[in-house]
């Protein structure tokens, strides 16, 4: 996989209440993303995230995903590795078979919520 | 119009290395524009030589940005920074492979208030690798 797992992020935690999972994560800010996005300005490009729920879906399934639909994913926020650098993925997966999981995921902190996730992943 | 590349596609977003997902801008018309890129195995979205999800998202995104900058720099403004604010209904049928190029063609179907809302399609030899719609905030410059 692309080492944006521990290369863009940290897991800190992961704790699972019934059918949801809250990943506690950590952005590095020493990510070389930032170096182009944007020069003296450095913003979390939202596929970087799309990705880093991909990563953690992963590692909920134990399964290599391929995300082959995003139903909506809505960026209400910026996020920052200086500014909002902590951050939670709460997620719920959804799947009777192994062939489609659903994903509803939200990256948020306590104070705002950041990105709305509704995708359909499949293993490779 | 001449195709854009190299040092014209840089003057056209304010992304820069190692994300820089566009290499080409073909053209457009007032709401159609046509851009390209061509995967390299120093991509940073490549994995095992594919051209993986988030760099299909941002190569849409871009194309977007580049048409919004296209048309800035047409009114002599400067470019403007945009930020994703939506995707939706977008479906990735296959991975390109490294050394494939995309051929995206976009079209914005309504600009409110700086959002723009788009359909993009890519292909890659012909076949349709993404399809998808997303919403774009360009940034008042």
């Amino acid at each position: 996989m692309i080492a944006l797992l521990d290369d863009y992020f940290k897991i800190d935690s992961r704790t699972t209440v019934d059918d949801e999972t809250v990943f506690r994560v950590t952005l590095s800010p020493e990510h070389r993303v930032y170096a182009g996005h944007f020069p003296g300005n450095p913003v979390s490009p939202g596929v970087c995230n799309i990705q880093m729920i991909k990563e953690c879906a992963g590692l909920l399934t134990g399964k290599r995903l391929f995300l082959g639909y995003i139903s909506r994913c809505r960026l209400s926020a910026v996020i920052t590795p200086q500014a909002t650098p902590q951050l939670q993925i709460h997620m719920r997966l959804s799947g009777e078979t192994d062939e489609v999981y659903r994903v509803c995921a939200t990256v948020r902190d306590d104070t705002t919520v950041y990105m709305e996730f509704k995708g359909e992943l499949t293993p490779m | 119009m001449t195709e854009i590349r190299g040092e014209g596609i840089r003057e056209l977003i304010p992304q820069r290395e190692p994300v820089i997902m566009i290499d080409a801008f073909y053209g457009a018309t007032e709401s159609e524009a046509d851009t390209g890129l061509a995967v390299s195995d120093g991509n940073m979205f490549c994995d095992e030589g594919r051209f993986t999800e988030p760099g299909l998202v941002e190569h849409i995104a871009q194309s977007a940005s580049a048409f919004a900058g296209y048309k800035a720099k047409a009114g002599n403004r400067p470019v403007p920074a945009g930020y994703i604010a939506e995707v939706r209904k977008f479906r990735i049928y296959f991975l390109p492979h490294t050394g494939d190029e995309l051929r995206t063609h976009i079209q914005i179907l309504s600009e409110v208030l700086g959002v723009s809302l788009l359909t993009a399609e890519t292909k890659v030899n012909g076949e349709v690798a993404v399809r998808g719609q997303m919403k774009i905030y360009i940034k008042p410059s």
